[in-house]
């Protein structure tokens, strides 16, 4: 990270490699599986990464790394909210929709998809602890890091939010 | 459900891995993005890890203000030093007054050079250095007025047999003139271009040097209460000068509006 801070991009590759997909599930949750939007928001971030200097070498890389993100998908949550309904709107609106598909066959596909619907109906606050803990498996220490907030408000959150994604998946357990 | 079982769902709604292309495509943008920083942005930071890196990163910044200086001004520097410096060796007024002119005459090579981007015309570009306006012009400043006092200095105290009596008396007669100079162009320069200002300067106070040789008062002007006053006169302008920077910036870059 130091060497690219300084300009030189022989890292880049493994910096990429190491991390492009860990992001890119941790948006496409937090989306309800929009892999589009995922994968920009995935530029977006690494992006910064390489702009910002706030780095400190010797610290964890990777809750660094979330809290970035967790940045990124805030400002575009911002921005989409300014936007008026769009394409965006349409695809939280397939997302939401439930679409019958063939039962047997789709049953684990159904209820992949009811999780991510469950996931993006969650408060933001909620949906992000939990992704952060569960997608990005980070320590409740890296999420507290990350988020800017105590330890205990991470506990707090993930047992709440747990509580709500369990109740909203009940029905399908 | 139970916690595993929903960590266990979390986790498997994910997307399907990126793609070669998808890895190539990001990699692509993300190199055009990389670009190798200049050396003051890098010595910035790596100011901020540790005193060591601190120093290095301070070297790096006067290496850069030296460079951005010129020979130009560190030879005439030096030559107005060494002239003032022989001068100083003598005890007659006449010789001092040498010295209590080259001061100033250090402090309008200072003020034409540090500032010579505004005639350039370049001096936004100059400015758009990370440290502020009062950073940038207080490490100049300090390269500036620190060269020509301890080469001053120095030259006056070899020349004169390094004797430490004449210690306090070569640094006053170095400073207070030369401190006074900058100071009343930075001040000035708030009404008026800068090289302008330090023309204004330097000639009022040859003027009074010479009216005060005419009139019989150059004895006065170089006793110690006269320097005293001269020093204080001149770190108070200075402060001034420093801390209303900010506010000429605009001036300099062509706004009206306040920074």
């Amino acid at each position: 990270m130091e060497a690219l801070s300084n300009g030189d991009g022989s890292g880049l590759d493994e910096l990429v490699q190491r991390y492009q997909a860990p992001l890119l599930g941790f948006f496409y949750r937090a989306l309800a599986g929009d892999r589009a939007t995922a994968a920009d928001l995935v530029q977006d971030t690494f992006i910064r990464v390489l702009r910002t200097s706030s780095y400190r070498p010797g610290r964890p890389f990777r809750p660094w790394l979330f809290a970035i993100a967790a940045n990124v998908l805030r400002s575009h949550r911002q921005a989409a909210a300014r936007v008026p309904s769009s394409a965006g709107d349409e695809r939280l609106d397939a997302a939401i929709d439930p679409r019958p598909g063939p039962e047997a066959a789709a049953a684990d596909a159904a209820f992949t998809h009811e999780v991510g619907v469950a996931i993006a109906s969650l408060p933001e606050e909620y949906r992000v602890t939990l992704l952060l803990r569960f997608g990005a498996e980070l320590s409740l220490g890296e999420i507290a890091a990350v988020l800017g907030v105590p330890l205990g408000t991470v506990k707090s959150r993930l047992f709440e939010g747990t509580r709500r994604l369990r109740a909203l998946l009940g029905n399908l357990a | 459900m139970n916690d595993e079982e929903l960590a266990g769902a979390i986790r498997d709604f994910a997307p399907e891995p990126p793609t070669q292309t998808e890895f190539a495509a990001l990699l692509a943008v993300l190199r055009y993005q990389v670009r190798r920083p200049t050396e003051v942005r890098v010595a910035l930071r790596r100011r901020r890890d540790g005193w060591i890196n601190h120093l290095q990163s301070a070297a790096l910044l006067v290496a850069a203000q030296s460079r951005v200086l010129g020979w130009g001004f560190w030879t005439s520097s030096a030559a107005v030093a060494v002239l003032a410096g022989l001068a100083f060796t003598q005890t007659s007024l006449t010789h001092r007054f040498i010295v209590y002119m080259a001061g100033p005459l250090l402090a309008y090579l200072a003020v034409v050079f540090g500032f010579r981007a505004e005639r350039a015309r370049v001096v936004e570009h100059e400015f758009a250095c990370p440290p502020s306006p009062r950073q940038l012009t207080l490490a100049r400043l300090g390269l500036i007025l620190g060269y020509q006092v301890a080469v001053g200095l120095c030259l006056s105290l070899l020349l004169a047999g390094v004797d430490v009596t004449t210690i306090p008396t070569a640094v006053v007669l170095w400073l207070a003139p030369l401190l006074l100079g900058v100071g009343a162009t930075l001040g000035l320069s708030f009404a008026m271009p800068t090289m302008r200002a330090a023309t204004i300067v330097y000639v009022v106070w040859l003027t009074l040097l010479a009216l005060c040789a005419r009139i019989g008062l150059d004895a006065n002007l170089v006793s110690p209460a006269a320097l005293a006053l001269t020093m204080a006169a001149g770190a108070v302008a200075l402060a001034v000068g420093i801390i209303f920077l900010p506010h000429r910036v605009p001036a300099l870059l062509g706004h009206r509006e306040p920074f």
